[in-house]
């Protein structure tokens, strides 16, 4: 795609501007959101100065091919550069293009089983494996904040926290439905089930992003009815909270009561945020239809087919025959990246019609 | 016959459940994830591994004991406090996730990085003073316990939390041979039960835990009559105090700490809204000078 001048022009311009102001700031808080401008302008302003030098390079070099006898001596050169330059292009459209600001936050991971049972309970289960595994070979922490079992051995609800460089990008097309079809290992004849399970990921909101008042909230624990304290001895530490104006019930129940309540504080603000989230990007949605990222939870996005060891995302129609690895997590990546490409190109033609 | 992970939390919350147990989930899994060797994540992740013989035999005879009514901290050896994890046994208090209410209010009230010396009395597993040792890398600590039992689940719970070089332990009778004006804090979980209410609690508590920890006298506020004005002659001026009370103790604890010239007392209540800590400051004006 072509960029406009004039829009990259805008983009040095401010680059220019922010970084003589951040030497005559005095203002501690403007120097704060100028550095952080900075920050942000500087990979774009240096890229569009390559581009501007490489393209200046390959005015050049036209010059010289329309010489007889240099024509030969710049083929090879005026070959790599016309290699290299779309890719360039298309690397700055996409920092140029409207971004997901939450592309890099830490995110937290619910699993339910779905319709389907024990069946749904066991592939919940299975789901939240092939996440836990992806998260390793990412180098992200993975901490379970609650875990409810089913009753034949599956689990009806994991919620954990993913803590990582980039985590909420990767995984935030996770959302959704996700079916499997198997023979479930209690099914003595052999048939082939068809369950479910509803996965969702949510980006873990900065503090100053959600702001909660204390007074909305209601605490309760599994202490409340006894007295309390010296007089009883149980395992039990959960928390739960209630969001008064919302509706929204949190729980943690790991490890001690100070750290379920920290946790399901997180969680709370999780869900809080994603509600605004989810307001914003029904508005923005008139304005643009996404394949990949409609959001909606209740859309089935993908299926696990056991016999025939293929997965399919619905969403980019995509069929992988490698399930085995994709549930191992280590080949996640090999539907990731086609979802993350997909909402690049949607993003660039959005940009792109900004342009015109 | 073979057990995996999760028909093993399965087999184990069942068995809890029909002896009574009331939150047979939970501590099945905590029995689960050290008699198999294993993390909670472990068994979500890996549920289909496979219990070897004799981590079966471990988890039945957890199961076995549990339902006998012995505590999970007691069979596990260990207990979750704030943000650490502490070594226990029968000879000392299991914390209480309502203690974690101390350890907050003294966090508020001490920056991180300042410098000031901590007074815990009846220190049993070094649960508040550790846990505010851990979070507070300038501070310095003492803990006094009657029980020299209990002073050696804190020295092992001290060494495997790095804090032995800042926490002392010491046996002792309350304050008893400590100077005036010594501590910037001094906190305390003495026992608060009356007497004649221990034997209406649970087996847990009752048949399990040391009387020491528990037994507050006639109307469960022997320690506290003893402590408010030792705690206030120990206390340099200035400083801060915070006890652990029962969830009828609030008004008496209180009357007895001003009684004892406290300043600023305070009751703060737990997560369940229960009362559960008194707050009160040692006069800054009664400087020795």
């Amino acid at each position: 795609m072509r960029l406009p001048q004039a829009r990259l022009d805008q983009v040095l311009d401010r680059f220019r501007e922010v970084e003589a102001r951040m030497g005559a700031a005095t203002d501690g808080a403007e120097i704060v959101k100028l550095s952080k401008e900075h920050a942000e302008l500087r990979p774009v302003a240096e890229a569009v100065e390559r581009l501007a030098k490489l393209s200046a390079e390959r005015a050049e070099l036209d010059v010289m091919a329309s010489d007889p006898e240099m024509a030969e001596m710049v083929r090879d050169e005026i070959q790599a550069l016309d290699e290299k330059l779309p890719v360039m292009e298309r690397e700055l459209a996409l920092m140029l293009a409207p971004k997901d600001k939450d592309e890099n936050a830490s995110a937290i991971l619910e699993v339910r089983a779905g319709t389907g049972g024990d069946e749904a309970a066991l592939f919940a289960g299975d789901l939240f494996r092939m996440y836990q595994r992806y998260a390793q070979t990412q180098g992200w922490r993975v901490e379970i904040d609650s875990i409810s079992e089913g009753e034949m051995g599956g689990f009806k609800e994991i919620v954990a926290s993913i803590t990582g460089d980039g985590v909420f990008g990767r995984l935030k097309f996770e959302s959704g439905v996700h079916r499997v079809q198997r023979v479930p290992a209690t099914e003595a004849q052999g048939r082939i089930h068809t369950s479910a399970a509803t996965v969702a990921v949510l980006p873990e909101a900065e503090d100053v992003e959600i702001e909660i008042k204390e007074s909305d909230l209601r605490i309760d624990t599994y202490r409340s009815s006894g007295a309390g304290g010296q007089h009883v001895n149980k395992t039990d530490s959960a928390v739960r909270i209630t969001h008064l104006p919302t509706g929204v019930v949190v729980t943690s129940s790991e490890k001690s009561q100070h750290q379920n309540r920290a946790r399901a504080m997180k969680n709370l603000k999780a869900r809080l945020y994603d509600m605004q989230r989810e307001a914003l990007d029904s508005a923005r949605s008139e304005a643009r239809k996404s394949q990949v990222g409609s959001g909606d939870r209740s859309e089935r996005i993908r299926t696990y087919n056991f016999p025939q060891g293929r997965v399919t995302d619905h969403r980019i129609n995509l069929t992988l025959y490698n399930l085995a690895r994709i549930m191992e997590g280590d080949a996640l990546d090999d539907v990731i990246n086609p979802l993350i490409a997909e909402d690049q190109a949607e993003r660039l033609a959005s940009l792109e019609e900004s342009f015109s | 016959m073979t057990l995996t992970l999760v028909k093993a939390w399965t087999a184990a919350k069942d068995r809890l459940k029909d002896a009574g147990i009331d939150q047979p989930s939970i501590d099945a899994r905590l029995m689960l994830e050290v008699a198999a060797g294993v993390t909670r994540t472990e068994i979500v992740t890996d549920p289909y591994r496979e219990l070897s013989a004799e981590q079966i035999a471990t988890l039945n005879d957890y199961l076995e004991r549990r339902a006998r009514r012995e505590p999970v901290s007691h069979i596990i050896g260990r207990k979750g406090f704030w943000k650490i994890l502490l070594q226990v046994n029968k000879n000392v208090l299991t914390p209480r996730p309502e203690t974690e209410v101390i350890v907050d209010e003294v966090l508020k009230a001490f920056p991180e990085h300042m410098a000031f010396s901590m007074l815990d009395l009846g220190v049993g597993s070094g649960t508040i003073l550790l846990a505010v040792l851990a979070e507070r890398p300038a501070a310095k600590g003492l803990g006094i316990d009657a029980s020299s039992e209990a002073l050696a689940v804190a020295r092992e719970n001290a060494a495997n939390l790095d804090l032995n070089t800042r926490a002392a332990l010491l046996h002792g009778d309350w304050t008893t041979g400590l100077g005036s004006d010594s501590f910037d804090l001094v906190v305390s979980n003495p026992p608060y039960i009356p007497t004649e209410v221990i034997d209406t609690l649970e087996p847990e508590v009752r048949i399990h835990e040391p009387r020491l920890a528990l037994d507050g006298g006639p109307d469960g506020l022997a320690a506290y009559r003893e402590l408010a004005p030792e705690i206030l002659r120990v206390l340099k001026p200035g400083g801060l105090f915070a006890v652990e009370i029962g969830y009828d103790q609030s008004q008496a604890v209180e009357a007895l700490f001003r009684a004892a010239g406290a300043t600023e007392v305070r009751t703060v209540k737990d997560l369940s809204t229960h009362d559960r800590v008194v707050l009160g400051v040692k006069n800054p004006l009664e400087s020795p000078a």
